[in-house]
């Protein structure tokens, strides 16, 4: 009897432990065990040190019409700018998708001085025949407003270098975060962002559209410039642990290619 | 012999304590140890205090069209409530998605008496024509039906004031939340929405279409004003631990600002 009690608690020791280590396992990274800073106050506020908001633009174009639309684009663009820019409308940069999930497509980010600014754009009877040309165009249009992490600055003009033939090459890489989960990326990627100090661009979260969207966008010179950067970073201390402590804050990431339009004022 | 008992079980005891931690805070992320409230009785009855039921259509147009539907969508909605207004149909609003996920979009709300009222909807054959002109320029439309929440109480029509050069925005927050959490939600927003006075128009919750999909709408003279307010109901006490307690029960979130349409009730 001592010895089939005995073995009896034995057995169901070790299978609450196997069960514990399952459920950790499974249910939650083995990775993380701190808890995950929770907001306290407005992400405008503890994230971001500048009033500026920027308009990501997604544009889906019918595959055959990709060189009429840049063509229209461009016109559309010098007359926003011609009509707002003494205003303090600013064309960031305009790129088509090289490789990713939707290549039939155009991003383009233009930067508003803050959040007042955007009244003004909001009457649509005000648009012009240029944007109705563009809308031929395009099978579909999505745009989000995000702000800009503190860190990572706002994104200047860059010209092509002369001795360069090809263009820069921009790699965005967009998350979707997990609710509850955009102070911990701040902070984590606030040190992540030193071990790559070469090649940021810019980097915002959502604040209307699509929500708990984050866009990192970096530029190298080429492909091999690429390898070469991300090689680096893993050889310095540091950097690993910060990729795993953001990695279970994500739902799901996505990165494209982006080559720069002719009137980018990103080259 | 009993040494080894009583150790075997307090090591027991000590890995189900452990057990049971870490699967609440894996299943509902460290912020929250608080029971989640399970529902005893239908959504309908525990959250709802009134039989008025709502249609919410998204339609998304082809970019090229948007003006041709709004100018026949005008006819149509005034065809419809031509037909049926004496019944009961109530048009609650119209708007254009201006910032979005998805841009090239209208959303529509339309309130019935009741459930019962539907029935006299289901018969496709009547509303033909206008319809069928619609259609053309629609590329998708989805709907879903609502009932609203208690404490967001029924929209009512609002007239644009006469001093107002710009329209009101509006702006619709839609959260996909994780089955079995609606009672949960409804309890932290009954407290959540005496933070936001000022802008609430409309709090859905869908019963048929996209389940478990909650609408709040909120309106703003301007996106100055939005900004404003969502800083205030920040510095209120309260306020930070009531998103830190709903957040856990979001999938997904996404926000959209609309623009009424010129025939909308609610301006």
């Amino acid at each position: 009897m001592y010895l089939s009690n005995h073995n009896t608690l034995k057995c169901l020791t070790s299978i609450q432990s196997k069960l514990g280590k399952l459920i950790t396992r499974t249910l939650f990274n083995p990775f993380q065990a701190k808890p995950i800073v929770a907001a306290k106050d407005a992400h405008s506020n503890l994230l971001t040190d500048s009033e500026h908001v920027f308009e990501v633009q997604h544009h889906t174009v019918k595959p055959k019409s990709m060189n009429e639309y840049e063509l229209v684009f461009n016109d559309y663009t010098s007359e926003l700018l011609k009509k707002h820019g003494s205003t303090g409308l600013v064309h960031t940069g305009s790129w088509r998708v090289h490789i990713g999930n939707v290549r039939n497509q155009y991003v383009h980010i233009w930067m508003y001085k803050n959040f007042s600014h955007l009244d003004e754009f909001v009457d649509y009877s005000k648009q012009s025949l240029t944007s109705n040309k563009l809308n031929e165009h395009i099978i579909q249009h999505s745009n989000q407003i995000c702000l800009s992490f503190s860190y990572f600055g706002i994104p200047q003009p860059k010209s092509k270098s002369d001795d360069q033939s090809n263009p820069n090459i921009y790699e965005m890489r967009s998350y979707w975060l997990k609710p509850g989960t955009l102070i911990e990326w701040g902070n984590l990627w606030h040190k992540g962002v030193q071990y790559r100090p070469d090649a940021k661009v810019l980097g915002v979260f959502s604040q209307i559209g699509e929500l708990y969207n984050v866009h990192h966008m970096w530029s190298y010179k080429n492909f091999q410039h690429r390898k070469q950067m991300r090689t680096n970073a893993w050889a310095k201390p540091g950097w690993s642990e910060n990729v795993e402590y953001t990695v279970p804050l994500i739902r799901k990431m996505e990165s494209k290619i982006l080559v720069p339009l002719k009137n980018s004022p990103m080259q | 012999m009993h040494s080894s008992t009583t150790n075997t079980l307090r090591l027991i005891s000590i890995v189900q304590s452990t057990m049971r931690k870490t699967i609440n805070r894996t299943l509902f992320n460290t912020f929250t140890t608080k029971q989640i409230e399970k529902a005893k009785d239908a959504h309908s009855n525990l959250l709802t205090d009134t039989e008025n039921v709502f249609e919410l259509q998204h339609h998304t147009v082809k970019p090229s069209a948007m003006n041709d539907y709004e100018s026949m969508y005008c006819d149509y909605a005034s065809q419809i409530l031509d037909k049926y207004s004496s019944k009961g149909l109530v048009h609650t609003g119209s708007w254009r998605v201006h910032i979005g996920n998805v841009q090239n979009q209208f959303v529509h709300i339309w309130m019935y008496k009741n459930f019962t009222h539907l029935d006299q909807f289901v018969n496709n054959a009547e509303n033909n024509s206008i319809n069928d002109k619609l259609n053309q320029y629609v590329i998708e439309r989805s709907n879903q039906i609502c009932l609203s929440f208690s404490y967001f109480g029924i929209p009512q029509p609002r007239a644009k004031s006469d001093d107002e050069t710009n329209p009101y925005i509006y702006e619709m927050r839609s959260y996909w939340l994780k089955p079995g959490t609606l009672i949960e939600w409804g309890n932290l927003w009954h407290k959540g929405v005496q933070y936001r006075p000022d802008a609430k128009v409309l709090g859905v919750f869908s019963q048929i279409g996209d389940l478990y999909n909650v609408h709040h709408m909120w309106s703003y003279k301007n996106f100055q004003h939005r900004k404003q307010m969502r800083t205030n109901a920040w510095a209120k006490p309260g306020w930070s631990e009531n998103v830190e307690f709903t957040v856990p029960l979001v999938r997904k979130m996404e926000s959209k600002i609309l623009v009424p349409l010129k025939i909308s009730p609610l301006q």
